[in-house]
């Protein structure tokens, strides 16, 4: 480990107030809600969670697609959040996204060498020859020939697409690479060779990526570390092996017993966990322990005291008072609740 | 093309040749090539397949819901019970599809009427295929949103569709389809757009309701990790045909069609320590190119001359009790299935 | 993992050449965007029809002056409206004597004019309102959007007459009126592609990637909106030459002695019962033009259209 993480976050919150109507004012919503992670280089952070948990939100946020509210994000030394116009667009260039619908994150009315193109013209001046030159280079790194370079986007598959959206965000050397679903919706194969792609990538040019995602198994395969969101803050992060092996955060359990396993033998002697209901709307956060509602070891303090983080055994930390008051788990697996 | 007849007595339904063709800007072109197969009472059927491979649409024709001028649909027998759906005229066929067909689909917000309260939507199935009273009806449309577990049914009867969450919305989805204790339902994705924790909710309750009245479930996904918690028998689809069809365990076991066994390879496991991702190159062919051949042998690792070779189409051939698979080389084959 | 890994791996195994289904492979070189184009013009016969009628209607209002059989204005008042097939009147004369066919030649450069210069008002006055208020958004858009809604809720017409009546009778001042009654259209129109391609997640890359707003208005904003506008341009030609039409009619519009379209039917309303042919045939021309400019209106918009996201 090195002493200064390439990308520190600390304390992320991001709140979106909806329209205020003439009849009513809406509360805000606490997308996300004082995260903090740290990335290092060469390493994957998968971020996993349920849709409205604030995963996307909190890629938004690093990036500044959408304004934080307080927090520091820090990528080589430098607060992203303290930069503003010219700056923060050349501090851009070290980290960059890649989104979940291929098919909407491609200009249409655009040769597709002209968007894979798009960040060399931002940030470098280039000849046309070169600029042409550095693209077909980019195509070939994807695995795309280079003589698609003149067609639009609309004449790609899927795959092929997310390849291009790749190939943009690499023109420039990013350090940090935030995938948003990068992979969700794409057929099972295609999907291996993208995610092949990227750790490719990450071999040849020691890319950093942010890999969020709501689908665990793909997140297993292609993290080192874990981090689990629900509503708005991290309730567990560790090490893959460990969380995934030893959950210590209940919603991680039940997350993970929620993953059907692609064999008949395995799924039926599993033991499964089922949650009732569905996650609280972002804007009515449950007092106590946001996670209260749907757990099913709750306790009393639950409903009144928010948990802190507590380290786990293994790695990480986990933010779940029966680590702390409660049976004392002291930083072990949930399971041994029960044992 | 031979039948195969599962060892159940009492079959449900039985599709035998089904041809589909649709209207492209090319042409007519075959989507679905030959599928025959029978669902017998009480039984989940798996389809599964690629984006492409005409398991939808298989399932739209039976249900007689592909659109008249754009489509053919042609089956040497269609048979749902004593029905014989290829002789029922528009209206009879509609009247078969509430009562004896249901259907659920991916994306529960689409299916629901906005404009209507769920209630009056579950309640209008009941009085047009039942002839319910309007008392009657209302008091059986609450009844079935509690038992597929929308909590405080009365209260919920009245409120419109974009005031429920999408599982919620699922649910209401399948109250519509029990609503007149169909013999047979047809769920294609129904679990795809939701999170793990309401997937987990929704295959539970399909489970139970499945048990509780005894009904036949044809359950349509690209999820092999949902095949493998719900169905009992899957057919594999790959380009408009059945490539391979057996009990749950022998396909996940010991499948006996490459495609099948790259499918397998592919899915990440979240349950097993990462290794090496396996991806099936290349891309399921377009629609109206098809190989000549075995469809399959572009992309297969096993294939040889007589594979390429064309006016050589494989046949669907016996492979064991019950399992069958279109695979020139599968006597010689030893396939990897899962663990 | 088996030993047949080797061939079945390969992540980047580039995937087949033709991509999407149902596509054609295009052309390597050269914009394949035009071909597409003119392939989906081609394949909408009644736009390729229109096209060619708007050919004609144009090359007609070029010519006019060298083509006209006789004189438009020179009256003739011993041939006073008679009937089509007459000797040197083909389609018959006016009231005083004019010949008919000369008079709908030179009356379509007249009406294409007045429309051409109805339409470029109602588009500088309205698009980039609209662009600006649909991309700053905010206070702005809907102080903008209150008053492009109180001149929409006008009747179109009786807004157009009350300009004319400000300034004066004149073809120039009524297509002037026409153009600022149809300038709301445009600043809606406009403001909701503008506020639907915000959203866009191409839109948010590009900011991603570090794009000033400059540069994503110049780059993917302006371009995607051209397509609906072009459509809309072409409707509401259509309409602009019903609104003259029906302004001319009035009087408010054309003055005598030079004709458009609109002002022949109103003289030839008077003799209706007489010579309907007076009426009648620059009612046909108007029907023709409309149609074509809608039809094409149609047409363009198909052709112009966002490929429709394939199916995954």
């Amino acid at each position: 480990m090195t002493a200064e993480p390439l990308l520190d976050v600390r304390d992320l919150h991001v709140s979106f107030s909806p329209r205020t109507s003439m009849f009513r004012r809406h509360r805000p919503v606490r997308a996300v809600d004082g995260v903090s992670f740290a990335l290092d280089r060469g390493e994957t952070l998968g971020l996993v969670g349920e849709s409205g948990c604030g995963k996307s939100t909190t890629a938004r946020g690093i990036t500044r697609l959408v304004e934080p509210s307080a927090g520091s994000v820090t990528l080589e030394g430098v607060d992203l959040l303290g930069l503003s116009g010219a700056q923060l667009r050349a501090a851009r260039r070290r980290i960059q996204l890649v989104f979940q619908d291929p098919y909407s994150s491609l200009d249409p009315s655009m040769l597709v060498r002209d968007s894979v193109g798009e960040p060399l013209d931002v940030h470098y001046r280039l000849g046309r020859a070169e600029k042409y030159d550095r693209v077909a280079e980019l195509f070939r790194r994807v695995g795309l020939p280079a003589d698609y370079m003149l067609r639009y986007p609309h004449e790609f598959s899927g795959g092929q697409r997310q390849r291009l959206t790749i190939a943009r965000a690499i023109a420039c050397d990013p350090k940090i690479l935030v995938c948003d679903e990068a992979v969700s919706a794409l057929d099972v194969s295609t999907q291996n060779q993208i995610i092949g792609l990227l750790e490719e990538l990450s071999e040849q040019s020691g890319l950093t990526y942010l890999f969020i995602a709501h689908d665990l198994s793909v997140v297993r395969h292609i993290s080192d570390r874990v981090a689990v969101m629900y509503l708005g803050q991290i309730v567990e992060h560790g090490d893959a092996a460990r969380v995934f092996g030893a959950p210590a955060h209940p919603y991680t359990e039940a997350l993970l017993s929620a993953v059907p396993i692609p064999s008949p033998a395995t799924q039926r002697g599993r033991e499964r966990i089922v949650l009732t209901g569905d996650p609280p709307d972002p804007s009515h956060i449950p007092p106590g322990c946001r996670f209260h509602t749907r757990c099913p070891y709750v306790m009393d303090i639950c409903r009144t005291v928010a948990p802190l983080p507590s380290p786990v055994v293994g790695s990480g930390e986990v933010a779940c008072h029966l680590h702390t008051t409660g049976p004392q788990l002291d930083g072990v697996a949930v399971r041994e609740v029960n044992a | 093309m031979q039948s195969i007849q599962p060892v159940t007595p009492a079959i449900t339904l039985d599709v035998q040749d089904l041809v589909v063709d649709v209207l492209t800007e090319h042409g007519w072109a075959t989507v679905v090539d030959g599928v025959s197969f029978t669902v017998a009472t009480g039984e989940t059927l798996g389809i599964v397949g690629e984006s492409g491979s005409g398991k939808s649409v298989t399932c739209l024709a039976i249900a007689g819901l592909m659109p008249p001028r754009q489509s053919r649909v042609g089956a040497t027998a269609l048979r749902l019970l004593e029905h014989d759906l290829t002789s029922l005229s528009r209206s009879e066929m509609s009247d078969v599809r509430g009562r004896k067909i249901a259907m659920i689909f991916q994306e529960p917000m689409t299916s629901l009427n906005p404009a209507f309260t769920v209630g009056d939507q579950i309640a209008e199935v009941l009085r047009r295929h039942e002839g319910c009273s309007r008392r009657d009806s209302k008091q059986r449309a609450t009844a079935l949103l509690d038992r597929v577990g929308v909590p405080d049914p009365a209260r919920r009867f009245t409120q419109y569709p974009f005031e429920f969450s999408g599982g919620m919305r699922q649910r209401v989805m399948i109250a519509i389809a029990l609503a007149c204790r169909p013999d047979v339902i047809i769920a294609d994705e129904p679990t795809t757009a939701l999170d793990v924790t309401v997937q987990a909710q929704i295959v539970e309750l399909l489970r139970e309701l499945q048990r509780e009245q005894g009904m036949s479930v044809i359950f349509i996904t690209h999820d092999l990790g949902v095949v493998a918690d719900v169905c009992d028998r899957v057919l594999v689809m790959y380009a408009g045909q059945i490539v391979e069809e057996a009990s749950i365990d022998d396909i996940f076991e010991s499948p006996e069609h490459p495609y099948t066994e790259g499918l397998l390879a592919s899915v990440p496991r979240m349950d097993l320590p990462s290794s090496e991702l396996v991806s099936i190159p290349g891309q399921p062919p377009r629609v109206g190119a098809m190989p000549a051949g075995c469809r399959f042998h572009p992309r297969c690792s096993y294939r040889r001359d007589e594979c390429v070779a064309a006016g050589t189409s494989p046949a669907l051939e016996w492979a064991g009790p019950g399992h069958v698979t279109r695979c020139l080389r599968h006597h010689e084959l030893t396939l990897e299935g899962t663990t | 993992m088996t030993e047949h890994d080797d061939s079945r791996s390969a992540a980047t195994v580039a995937e087949p050449v033709a991509a999407v289904p149902g596509t054609p492979p295009a052309a390597v070189h050269g914009r394949g965007g035009w071909r597409n184009f003119r392939r989906r013009v081609g394949s909408n016969r009644a736009a390729v029809l229109a096209l060619g009628v708007l050919c004609v209607l144009i090359l007609i209002a070029v010519v006019a002056p060298w083509i006209t059989p006789q004189d438009p204005n020179a009256q003739n008042l011993r041939a006073v409206l008679v009937p089509p097939g007459t000797d040197g009147y083909w389609l018959g004369s006016d009231q005083l004597g004019r010949d008919i066919f000369s008079r709908l030649i030179v009356a379509t450069r007249v009406s294409l004019l007045a429309v051409l210069l109805a339409v470029a008002v109602a588009f500088v006055a309205g698009a980039p309102v609209g662009f600006l208020s649909g991309f700053v958004g905010g206070r702005f858009d809907m102080v903008v959007m209150r008053i492009n809604d109180a001149v929409m809720s006008f009747p179109p017409l009786l807004l157009a007459i009350g300009l004319v009546a400000v300034l004066g009778p004149s073809l120039r001042n009524a297509m002037f009126a026409v153009g600022i009654v149809f300038a709301p259209r445009f600043l809606r129109l406009v403001r909701g592609v503008v506020l639907g391609l915000k959203e866009e997640t191409y839109v948010e890359a590009s900011r991603g990637i570090g794009t000033s707003t400059r540069m994503i208005l110049v780059r993917h904003i302006l371009p995607n909106t051209l397509s609906p506008l072009t459509a809309q341009l072409a409707v509401t030609v259509g309409f602009a030459m019903l609104a003259e039409s029906s302004l001319s009619f009035l009087g408010l519009g054309v003055q005598p002695p030079d004709a458009s379209w609109g002002s022949m039917i109103r003289e030839g309303f008077l003799y209706f019962y007489q010579s309907p042919y007076l009426g009648i045939f620059p009612g046909i021309m108007i029907t023709i033009a409309v149609l074509t400019f809608i039809t094409l209106g149609d047409g363009l918009r198909d052709a112009l259209g966002r490929e429709e996201r394939k199916e995954r």
